[in-house]
């Protein structure tokens, strides 16, 4: 069934909406709760919360692709699932790996985001992502958005651990010079 | 919330095109991966080991002789073990099959003395895969190859007790084989090889850097840098006896123009082969404020210029293909030019230049063979008027 339908039966408040949505995003979404969480538990369990809360978003939401929209969810909630855990004793997984990689591009401390709104910063991460080659953006977006271990996307690119390694590295580095540059405090 | 965990959070908001784009294609791939399948990788890890160390106690106990210490190069090959590793190597771009060597903690027991090389430790030796391949590199041990590439080796064979440099022969208190991170390829950092000499003169320590034909392309002298005494006429003049000294009749081959930095030390001068469209024969000579040869640089300039900020990607673009074209009609093809690199402005004889330097390396072919590449710090210079910018 393609996305347009999907949506259809969410917006007809048609129970069958979860159910396709599951055949075809399933995996997806859990793929994405379970590079940040680790736990085959946990994904599965996000994986249900990112369907109830597709079901509350949708109507007034008509996302098209559904896909992101429905990445954007799993993510937001499994990262919530992981700063809980955290909040009780430190968590593994890819998520922590990738938030201490995140921290070379920004001050230690608090307080960044007094000085500039999320979703602004998204704009610039945007630009930033747009201004690089694709395959830098990719592995990028492999590892910081979807949590990817670096050797999963080592896999995928057929490429060395150190090549995608030094390729984020690289990138993480640009990063922090264009938010400098942009002028935000970081 | 933390600084870092904000930004992770704003990531979470980039456009949903990005998010499609990098979607995972081989989902679940690995936390889906049989637990067996991790342990028999690991069991036939261990049986390789043991097996490539057997064949290697058992060709050392048939009558290998120990390291031969009066040869550095060969006490080094003897240096390493049998536990190899593989890992993507590139050498100027290229793909090439080599293994990497670790030495053992027996091994690293008796390593061989080393003849100049107080600080040279390398922990892993690369080796081509071939039969007759010799050793193309080695990983330093203060180096984290995973982030910075790999070091060519310096041969110490090659390494020698003085340097010659224009006409003068200079005594060497220390020197070791090192390498300069140059360029970047295919998001790999290449190395070039040189032997990095100390000479302690009664005024000054002078450092040399020499490559692996044995010519010296860097010279650093320990001195204080004071404003120029001199016009600008008069520095070119200096400059240029320097070039013939270090390069005989070779410096008229080339000519001098003074490197435009506005408010800064104006004693810099380049070097650029007459008649040369494209050029990686640039010399960068640097003289103190009394005409002292302060640094000479082969194929090494500054980065800096007044006029930088006219500059717009659009620009350079445009004398790209205008530099693709003229390639072209020279019968040369060029493919990926790839990224330009710190684009600058120069003056000379009071025209102004945009120099340019394309990376990654650029494949020339001719009737549809690659007949070689352009290499690091290719270098364009094109007129430009600044009226067409304002």
């Amino acid at each position: 069934m393609d996305d347009k339908m999907i949506v259809e039966l969410y917006w007809q408040r048609d129970t069958k909406a979860l159910t396709e949505t599951k055949q075809k995003y399933g995996k997806y979404c859990r793929l994405i709760a379970y590079n940040i969480l680790r736990s085959d538990g946990d994904a599965e369990e996000c994986e249900n919360d990112t369907y109830l809360a597709a079901w509350e978003a949708i109507p007034p939401n008509r996302p098209d692709p559904l896909r992101p929209f429905l990445g954007k969810i799993a993510r937001n909630i499994s990262v919530k699932k992981l700063v809980h855990q955290n909040a009780e004793k430190r968590g593994g997984g890819e998520a922590a790996l990738s938030l201490d990689e995140l921290s070379e591009c920004v001050s230690d401390g608090d307080g960044i985001e007094k000085t500039i709104e999320a979703r602004e910063l998204a704009e610039l991460i945007n630009s930033f992502l747009y201004s690089i080659s694709s395959s830098e953006r990719k592995m990028f977006v492999l590892r910081y958005w979807y949590c990817s271990s670096i050797a999963e996307i080592s896999e995928m690119y057929g490429y060395g651990e150190s090549r995608v390694k030094m390729t984020l590295k690289r990138t993480r580095g640009k990063l922090s010079t264009y938010l400098r540059k942009k002028g935000v405090a970081i | 919330m933390k600084n870092s965990q904000f930004l992770f959070e704003a990531i979470g908001l980039i456009d949903d095109d990005m998010i499609e784009e990098a979607a995972p294609g081989k989902k679940l791939r690995s936390y889906m991966k049989s637990i067996w399948s991790k342990w028999g990788a690991v069991a036939a890890c261990l049986l390789t080991v043991i097996l490539i160390n057997s064949v290697f106690i058992f060709v050392y106990k048939l009558g290998s002789e120990p390291a031969d210490t009066q040869d550095p190069a060969a006490a080094m090959d003897d240096y390493t073990d049998a536990s190899a590793s593989k890992y993507e190597i590139y050498v100027y771009g290229q793909d090439v099959d080599a293994s990497v060597y670790y030495p053992s903690e027996e091994a690293e027991k008796n390593a061989p003395p080393t003849q100049n090389l107080s600080d040279f430790y390398p922990n892993a030796f690369i080796y081509g895969d071939a039969d007759d391949d010799p050793m193309i590199g080695y990983f330093a041990s203060n180096i984290d190859f995973s982030d910075y590439g790999f070091d060519y080796e310096f041969p110490q064979s090659k390494l020698t007790d003085t340097v010659e440099f224009a006409g003068v022969t200079y005594d060497v208190q220390y020197c070791c084989g090192r390498s300069v991170g140059h360029f970047e390829e295919n998001d790999h950092t290449v190395y070039d090889a040189y032997a990095i000499y100390d000479h302690k003169g009664e005024e000054h320590n002078v450092e040399f850097y020499v490559n692996l034909d044995g010519k010296v392309v860097g010279v650093n002298v320990d001195c204080e840098m004071t404003e120029p005494t001199f016009t600008d006429e008069e520095g070119k003049a200096i400059a240029l006896s320097y070039l013939r000294d270090i390069l005989g009749d070779e410096a008229d081959e080339y000519e001098l123009y003074r490197y435009y930095e506005q408010g800064m030390y104006h004693g810099v001068y380049f070097c650029n082969k007459i008649d040369s469209v494209m050029t990686n024969d640039m010399i960068y000579i640097k003289l103190t404020g009394d005409g002292q040869l302060c640094k000479y640089r082969a194929q090494d300039t500054g980065r800096y210029a007044q006029y930088e900020d006219l500059l717009t990607v659009e620009m350079i673009d445009a004398r790209v293909l205008y530099l693709t074209d003229k390639l072209r009609r020279l019968g040369i093809s060029t493919t990926d030019f790839g990224d330009l690199y710190e684009p600058i402005i120069v003056e000379y004889c009071g025209e102004l230049y945009i120099n340019v330097r394309l990376i990654p390396l650029v494949r020339i072919e001719q009737d549809g063979k690659c007949i070689g590449y352009i290499q690091h710090r290719t270098w364009f210079f094109i007129k430009i008027d600044p009226d067409d910018y304002k």
